[in-house]
């Protein structure tokens, strides 16, 4: 079967949905439907292994929480039990989450708020930051190499890692900003983009299950 | 005199730059670039090259704004003036020297459509255009990318072929080869030669020149912010080695300086050096982790004897940095010998022994003050120790100044006098002449002769031929390795 791809304004719809749901109460029942049709579209959307680890997880969970952490000592309990709680409250979340990260581009994703009319003076810092994490994590290695080529003393660790990133992270945003004018990103003409979104059949049967799901789950509430 | 007008691309006429700091970078400049030339700035490092570049790109005035021009500059028959940067974009394309930092989409498609979305063309109009642009340059291999995992040199060919999609009349490139090894810099020239062949103009200010040298139309040498020599191609590439030094350049030809380096075998098994066996640095059947998992050569095998230098060169992606960094102990899953004076060093050992002086030096200096630095390495260091050896590297007139206010090889020259200070013995350099002219490659070079001197192991990874034939005693090719030419085995 082909996997279907999601408009990425689908998915940022699904996502507030599944946050909006998150804080309702509801049984266990409900929530093993809700994960379960969470698993399903990914796997629809191509994705088998990310549904399994969701799943396996969500099952970890409810055990910890139900048959572990009561049996353990009080002390321990409460520190695990508030943030696996938690946890277990915005789980639909992070499973919308995890496939709106894996399916979309950042380029995708623009584009779909550019047509709800976002403005550019937003989009623009949003896609350079994210465009931005990759090279913080490969330059934050490079100085931990440096580090430990010295011995620096650990009260000087926080200083020494921070000063080169932040000197780094200063050019870089220079160097960025000179790329993105001579290429024109000042532009106040409409952009257009290659992406030719459009909402299709999939896209409004998921919307569709999405809001069948959410009347249910409230209405078991 | 109409038609002699319309000919010109570029045009400054008396252009001065004046910096924020009082600096002035040009004075008075004239100069006329024809429609459909390539033109090359050459000239010292802080000459002025690369501003006489922003002039024409409209970052001077229109990006630094503290920065001051006086002077008229029209280029594709634009005003930079009167216009603005979203304009020009359309008419001027420019590339810059770091390719980490040109990119602003995290695929390669997405970003070579950039431009022209910025511009409002039409999604049909921009898939014709990058495929175009594409087969022109033979891009195929960056399509459909993630641009995080591309190398430098794909990164950079990558935002070549994006602006080259932009299809502006004038190219404006500033040191575009500064961080790549030769194989992509072979890739660049050749993108640049089609880009000419299309009848495009070309403005480019480089330190390595023998890439351009049957590309470029006129060569310009820029001196103390002035334009000093003009020589057409011919003058050019007749310059004697003795005239190319005192001018400052770098070597027009690829091959001619390497006559002597590299041969084969006898590196591998310590060869014809100075100094005894079971002195200096020696390492056996050398792997890690990494070297598998990219399928590196692995198994490496070489001396580095006390006062000789070993350079170590191989293609793009060979695993230079990878050998260095393993040396290093900053590599996983270590296998195989590495002996220092006869003496065993497992990986921690290793570590302790070694310092690797980066390619990019910032991310080495962590300290507000050059001797603060210098504490840093070495907390139980007397002042006279430091006051030596910074005076031993010309560092100890600027004992005050902040590390991130010198410049780039008074910044390498640092992390060294960090690295004697904290008595490593083993020295190793990853790509330390990467964007150096002439004067300041040599300068380089020497420190590696006078470093020789000190009862330290001195391995230096590099892709900077003309660098490795003055300062290199062996060499050791890993290419070779890869191929099970020589050595290695694992």
């Amino acid at each position: 079967m082909k996997s279907i791809r999601l408009d990425p304004r689908t998915l940022i719809i699904l996502l507030s949905t599944a946050s909006v749901v998150a804080f309702l109460p509801k049984g266990l029942g409900v929530e093993i439907a809700l994960v379960s049709a969470c698993a399903l579209l990914q796997v629809a959307c191509g994705y088998p292994t990310m549904a399994i680890k969701w799943s396996v997880g969500f099952v970890v969970l409810v055990v910890l929480l139900n048959a572990v952490l009561p049996v353990l000592p009080i002390t321990v309990s409460t520190v695990f039990t508030i943030s696996l709680t938690y946890a277990r409250k915005i789980y639909l979340c992070l499973m919308v989450g995890a496939l709106a990260i894996r399916s979309t581009t950042v380029h995708r994703f623009t584009t779909a708020l550019q047509s709800w009319h976002i403005p550019q003076t937003f989009l623009i810092p949003l896609s350079i930051t994210i465009r931005y994490f990759p090279m913080l994590k490969s330059e934050a290695g490079h100085i931990r190499d440096a580090m430990k080529l010295k011995e620096i003393p650990p009260s000087q660790r926080i200083e020494c890692f921070t000063v080169p990133l932040i000197m780094s992270a200063t050019m870089t945003a220079d160097e960025l900003s000179a790329a993105a004018v001579t290429r024109g990103i000042e532009n106040p003409i409409a952009s257009t983009s290659t992406e030719r979104l459009r909402m299709h059949i999939d896209d409004w049967l998921c919307l569709a299950g999405a809001v069948v799901l959410c009347v249910v789950a409230i209405a078991l509430a | 005199m109409e038609g002699k007008q319309q000919d010109i691309a570029a045009e400054l006429s008396g252009i001065s730059v004046t910096y924020p700091s009082g600096d002035v970078a040009l004075h008075a400049v004239n100069l006329s670039v024809y429609r459909g030339e390539c033109v090359l700035l050459c000239g010292r490092s802080g000459c002025g090259k690369t501003t006489i570049t922003k002039c024409m790109n409209g970052i001077v005035p229109h990006f630094e704004m503290g920065t001051t021009r006086t002077g008229k500059a029209v280029v594709a028959g634009l005003d930079i003036d009167t216009t603005q940067m979203y304009e020009l974009a359309l008419k001027v394309g420019s590339v810059f020297q770091n390719p980490k930092s040109q990119f602003f989409n995290l695929t390669s498609d997405d970003e070579m459509a950039f431009g022209l979305e910025s511009a409002g063309v039409d999604p049909d109009e921009i898939d014709r255009r990058v495929r175009a642009a594409v087969a022109d340059l033979k891009a195929e291999r960056l399509m459909h990318r993630n641009v995080v995992t591309m190398s430098g040199g794909e990164k950079q060919s990558l935002v070549y072929a994006s602006v080259y999609a932009m299809d502006p009349d004038v190219f404006v490139l500033d040191e575009p080869t500064a961080n790549l090894d030769a194989g992509a810099i072979e890739i660049l020239r050749t993108q640049i030669a089609k880009t000419k062949a299309a009848g495009k103009t070309i403005v480019i200010a480089e330190h390595r020149l023998y890439f351009l040298s049957d590309i470029i139309d006129r060569a310009i040498l820029i001196e103390d912010g002035r334009v000093v020599r003009e020589f057409t191609r011919d003058e050019f590439t007749a310059l004697s080695e003795e005239e190319r030094h005192a001018l400052g350049l770098r070597t027009l030809s690829d091959s001619s300086s390497l006559t002597t380096v590299i041969s084969s075998e006898d590196h591998m098994r310590g060869g014809p050096c100075s100094g005894q066996r079971g002195s200096g640095l020696e390492v056996e059947g050398l792997s890690c982790a990494m070297m598998a998992k990219y399928q590196l050569p692995r198994g490496v095998s070489f001396t580095a004897r006390h006062g000789e230098v070993l350079g170590i060169v191989g293609s793009n992606g060979s695993g230079k940095t990878t050998l260095l960094r393993c040396l290093a102990g900053l590599e996983r899953g270590r296998k195989g010998h590495v002996r220092f004076d006869g003496k065993v060093l497992d990986r921690s050992a290793s570590n302790q022994a070694s310092y690797l002086i980066m390619q990019d030096v910032n991310h080495q200096l962590f300290s507000d003050s050059v001797e603060n630095e210098c504490r840093l390495a070495a907390p139980s260091a007397s002042s006279a120790r430091i006051d030596g050896v910074l005076q031993s590297l010309d560092l100890l007139h600027l004992k005050e100044r902040h590390p991130m206010a010198l410049s780039g090889g008074q910044k390498q020259r640092l992390a060294i006098a960090t690295g004697l200070l904290a008595e490593k013995r083993i020295l190793l350099f990853d790509e330390p002449t990467s964007g150096l002219d002439f004067d300041h490659m040599v300068g380089v070079s020497k420190l590696m002769q006078d470093l020789k001197t000190r009862a330290v192991a001195i391995v230096v990874a590099t892709h900077d031929r003309e660098f490795l034939s003055r300062a290199c005693d062996r060499v050791l090719d890993i290419s070779d390795l890869l191929l099970g030419r020589v050595g290695g085995g694992v």
